[in-house]
């Protein structure tokens, strides 16, 4: 695969009064494959709507695909991505082997690959002296760790991150990101990440997206973006 | 109103907070894994029910078999045989406990070994891995019990009984015991895991005897005189043991042999496994 193509795809939302708002409006562009895709915007910019379009967990017009084909037919288990929020979600009665293996399992994976699976991706993080822990003992970091082993180790094509670091001080944040660099780049994954922090974005992008009330201001390098002449792209600098 | 602690609230987990000695190890395996450990315990008692329901069967039957309702020469016939049938019962129904041991040593290796535990997946893997050679194993001295038994039932000799306990608790259980625990880590021969088995327990015969004594220690209950209360109580202890005690006796086994190993094994001949389970101590 070589591009995740939006063509002319559009989301509608009914909110409580009724009405119809547009949250995201008639895109057209590429995310390209085996890079970081950053994608920043204000709140309400349509970054998250974009990653739950390709989760299929939202309805919308226009053609989705990856390279040539459509997802839309494709059901969303064999699409081959991985989804990663902001929430720590752990079950905090197992232990950490036990909250990676999870999706592994409802994968029906087998158990010796998905043991191997686990072990690399501990190791990838540094968390394989964790395993056997549990996970409600585990510190914030330790934990926001556990749970992107948990994303990660699925070896999808694609991996979505939805404001990973939102609730993450500065420096674990910063952390966190990195590995989530470190693990894209070292096995020449797919990354689309969204996020608020513009500090984050130009440090581990390799183009970064920016979107405004649903509309895609345009696609930048990380130098392109800090030098950009663009209204909307230098006032999220200037915030 | 007490404030609910947030999850992941707490310092990080150092890496030198992990155990460097099989002692470390063992309150380690024991503070993070006690479900898993709880859980092992379970299934050995579920596998220990038939033998379980069949012994307070024959213990209550044997209660009502007194010499009000024979003479002595009739009882003595009929309690010899009733033995007969619960030591024939016993080797076999012991068989079920034994395929949950399989599956529970493997759980509780991997424990001691820090690795991660699929618990229901581990147990039939381990089911499937140790289920020839710890059968051939068992075979061993069972067939040796029932001979013995026979030879001891015709003679009434209760000093021949007393022996055959003691040569069991002593030779017998400890060598079979090496034995698993050697099956369980390494893969030889059936002759290899005997002789490795009589090696290890010729380098550690005192801990050894003990081990075994106390890993036998509901058979000594045979020696309690049998009332509808001691039935009772016997049996609750029994299952209290299986779910909390033999768990805890196979760790303390693991511990101990694989620091045996270690030191007669695996530092030369197997280094991918040298204090497998401990943390580098340069690193503390």
């Amino acid at each position: 695969m070589e591009k995740i193509n939006f063509e002319h795809v559009s989301v509608y939302f009914e909110n409580e009064k009724g009405n119809i708002v547009t949250a995201v409006d008639d895109i057209s562009f590429s995310f390209i494959a085996h890079k970081i895709n950053v994608v920043v915007g204000y709140s309400g910019s349509g970054k998250t709507t974009l990653l739950k379009c390709i989760t299929g967990a939202l309805l919308y017009e226009g053609k989705i695909s990856f390279d040539d084909m459509d997802i839309e037919p494709i059901p969303v288990q064999k699409r081959r991505i991985s989804y990663m929020d902001q929430n720590i979600t752990l079950y905090p009665n197992a232990n950490v082997y036990e909250n990676i293996l999870f999706p592994l399992k409802a994968m029906k994976m087998e158990h010796d690959e998905a043991d191997q699976r686990i072990k690399e991706v501990a190791h990838q993080l540094g968390i394989d002296f964790l395993l056997t822990r549990k996970t409600k003992c585990l510190s914030m970091g330790q934990a926001s760790r556990v749970s992107l082993a948990k994303a990660l180790v699925k070896d999808s094509d694609i991996y979505l991150f939805d404001e990973i670091s939102k609730n993450l001080d500065p420096a674990l944040a910063k952390e966190i990101s990195y590995l989530v660099k470190d693990y894209l780049v070292s096995n020449n994954k797919t990354g689309i990440y969204v996020t608020h922090n513009i500090k984050e974005a130009t440090s581990i992008a390799d183009y970064i997206y920016v979107l405004n009330e649903g509309k895609l201001v345009g696609v930048f390098t990380p130098r392109e973006f800090v030098t950009s002449d663009n209204e909307i792209v230098k006032s999220l600098l200037v915030d | 109103m007490r404030k609910k602690k947030p999850l992941f609230s707490n310092p990080d987990y150092k890496y030198s907070s992990l155990p460097t000695t099989r002692k470390e190890a063992f309150k380690d395996v024991y503070h993070h894994n006690f479900k898993t450990i709880t859980l092992s315990g379970l299934m050995l008692l579920l596998f220990s029910i038939p033998l379980i329901i069949f012994l307070i069967m024959m213990d209550y039957g044997r209660l009502g078999m007194t010499s009000e309702k024979f003479n002595e020469e009739e009882l003595r016939a009929v309690l010899l045989l009733w033995d007969i049938i619960v030591n024939g019962g016993v080797v076999l129904l012991l068989y079920p406990v034994l395929v949950a041991l399989m599956g529970v040593m493997r759980v509780l290796k991997l424990l001691v070994w820090q690795e991660g535990i699929d618990f229901f997946y581990d147990f039939k893997v381990g089911i499937k891995e140790n289920i020839k050679y710890f059968s051939l194993l068992y075979l061993f001295p069972a067939l040796i019990f029932i001979g013995t038994y026979c030879v001891y039932a015709f003679l009434l000799n209760f000093l021949i009984g007393i022996w055959l306990i003691i040569l069991f608790v002593i030779i017998f259980v400890p060598l079979f015991i090496w034995s698993i625990y050697v099956v369980n880590v390494y893969q030889t021969t059936l002759w290899n895991y005997i002789k490795n088995g009589a090696f290890f327990y010729s380098r550690t015969l005192p801990l050894t005897i003990l081990f075994s004594i106390l890993i036998s220690f509901p058979f000594f209950s045979i020696f309690i005189p049998l009332s509808g209360i001691t039935i009772i109580v016997k049996y609750s202890l029994i299952i209290v043991m299986m779910v909390f005690y033999y768990p805890f006796m196979i760790i303390v086994g693991y511990l101990y042999s694989l620091s045996k190993f270690d030191l007669f094994i695996n530092k030369d001949n197997y280094p991918e496994i040298y204090r497998k389970g401990l943390y580098d101590i340069n690193k503390k």
